[in-house]
């Protein structure tokens, strides 16, 4: 098994959206994994909403810290 | 040398090693014994209405070569009257007074009966008083022991009872039967309790005879549970007293109990919150004279780590023992085969492909030997491979840079916020 593998894509599509502007607005934890919600910070895009389905406990760590230090930053 | 004397609840010991009450504090020979040794106090057998015993009594855990891994009892208390024990307290107290002596009681739960006992017992000069509510067998049947120790309420009214009638300081003894024992330990402070020791004894089985089908140990062929005790139980009796240890509602002396057997297992009590230590299976197992290489390990051990007094270790790991939410979800550790070290029985990758994350890889080396390594980035450092190596140092678990510490209760908070 490589779950790192998974993580990397993960990952991958994580940064993808931070770096097109968006930020994490949701997040649901449920038995089939995390569902975050992105949606962009731009007004005009508001309407749209991507939302990952994280599978990897790695994945779950990363996004948090990603919003950690999107929170740091702004503060 | 440093100084190794104890102030136990106001009990002062020359030194933390009491032996339990059990069967090698049944007599004032034993416990004279004991004292020439070097314990430095012992719990009197405990005393109460006497009792009549079965034959056997105790059986053993031998796992893989070390004998008496754990070791269990169906043995009640004190089969003598109180007036002979009390005689023996008495002469035991004037040869050696330096030494602590703790009476180890255990009555009915109606007041006038512990009033009765508990002056019985001062009026021979015993340094304090353990109210036994741990016992799990045989004494339970009759509502004493684990079976009032068990419900808290019970706890705090007899040991305010006890407490109206003592002078000297009340150490309630507690049992793990119980789901949570920081409620038993609350509810012993709400009585007036002036210290707590933990654990008595664990209910268990310690087997079944496939011959005979009888049960380990058996009394003409029928057996009842006992209490588990001695090496086995140690990181159960450790667990409980952190437990205690950390309620920030009761700074409650405890007394450690449970499979201490060397100078290491003490100091890891002591660090854990333990003031006193009581021991019991060891000295059963060894003899009295085990406490000298206690003694002796304790002091270098104090000496090497520049402490003036045992009393400076007491507490020291309670602020590293937290809840599971507590911990930092960002710390990763790895594991790394020391090639050099490695013999390659392959035990490592059998066990992290069977019952881990399956990230030990075999591979031929550059010499065309077999060899072992670690996919790193899937390795969740869960410790089984070096757990499971026979080798001391062919598997490192290695500190991986990460990100800023984050504990689950701090993302479920940041998660909250949105």
């Amino acid at each position: 098994m490589h779950e790192y593998k998974i993580f990397l894509k993960e990952k991958k599509q994580i940064d993808e959206l931070m770096e097109q502007g968006c930020q994490i607005v949701s997040v649901k934890e449920n038995l089939n994994g995390a569902f975050v919600q992105f949606r962009p910070i731009d007004e005009e895009a508001l309407d749209q909403v991507n939302t990952l389905r994280l599978l990897t406990p790695d994945s779950r760590k990363y996004f948090t810290n990603q919003l950690r230090l999107k929170r740091q930053v702004k503060n | 040398m440093a100084d190794l004397s104890i102030n136990f609840a106001g009990i002062k010991s020359m030194n933390p090693f009491w032996l339990a009450s059990g069967p090698p504090t049944n007599s004032g020979y034993q416990v004279q014994r004991a004292f020439e040794a070097g314990w430095g106090g012992a719990v009197w057998k405990t005393l109460g209405d006497p009792i009549v015993n079965v034959t056997s009594r105790f059986s053993a855990l031998h796992y893989n070569g070390q004998r008496v891994a754990g070791f269990n009892n169906i043995e009640l208390i004190t089969d003598r009257p109180l007036d002979v024990n009390l005689r023996e307290i008495a002469e035991t107290k004037k040869k050696f007074p330096k030494q602590v002596i703790i009476a180890s009681l255990m009555v009915e739960p109606v007041q006038e009966k512990w009033h009765e006992i508990v002056k019985k017992v001062e009026d021979v000069g015993v340094d304090g008083l353990e109210l036994n509510f741990g016992c799990p067998h045989g004494m339970a049947e009759r509502g004493m022991g684990s079976a009032s120790g068990q419900v808290p309420e019970l706890v705090e009214k007899q040991t305010s009872w006890a407490k109206e009638a003592a002078e000297t300081p009340v150490i309630v003894k507690l049992t793990p039967n119980i789901t949570d024992i920081t409620a038993t330990a609350y509810a012993a402070s709400q009585g007036g309790a002036d210290a707590i020791s933990l654990i008595n004894t664990i209910n268990s089985l310690m087997g079944i005879d496939l011959d005979t089908w009888n049960t380990i140990p058996n009394v003409a062929g029928k057996g009842t549970h006992g209490g588990y005790c001695g090496p086995a139980v140690k990181p159960i009796a450790l667990s409980m007293v952190g437990e205690c240890a950390r309620q920030t509602d009761s700074n409650i002396p405890i007394s450690g109990i449970g499979g201490i057997g060397t100078w290491r297992d003490a100091a890891e009590f002591m660090l854990m919150g333990a003031t006193g230590l009581q021991v019991c299976t060891a000295a059963m197992h060894h003899g009295f004279r085990i406490v000298e290489d206690m003694i002796d390990g304790l002091n270098n051990y104090l000496d090497e780590k520049g402490l003036a007094s045992v009393m400076d270790l007491v507490g020291r790991s309670v602020p590293k023992y937290r809840d599971w939410g507590d911990l930092d979800l960002n710390h990763r550790v790895v594991a790394r085969i020391n090639q050099d070290q490695c013999i390659h029985c392959n035990k490592c990758h059998i066990a992290c492909e069977d019952g881990a994350h399956q990230c030990i890889e075999m591979y031929t080396d550059k010499n065309g030997k077999p060899a072992l390594k670690v996919r790193e980035e899937d390795c969740v450092g869960c410790n089984l491979c070096s757990i499971v190596c026979p080798v001391d140092g062919a598997i490192d678990m290695i500190e991986k840079p990460g990100e800023e510490p984050m504990t689950w209760n701090e993302r479920q908070a940041l998660l909250n916020t949105l």
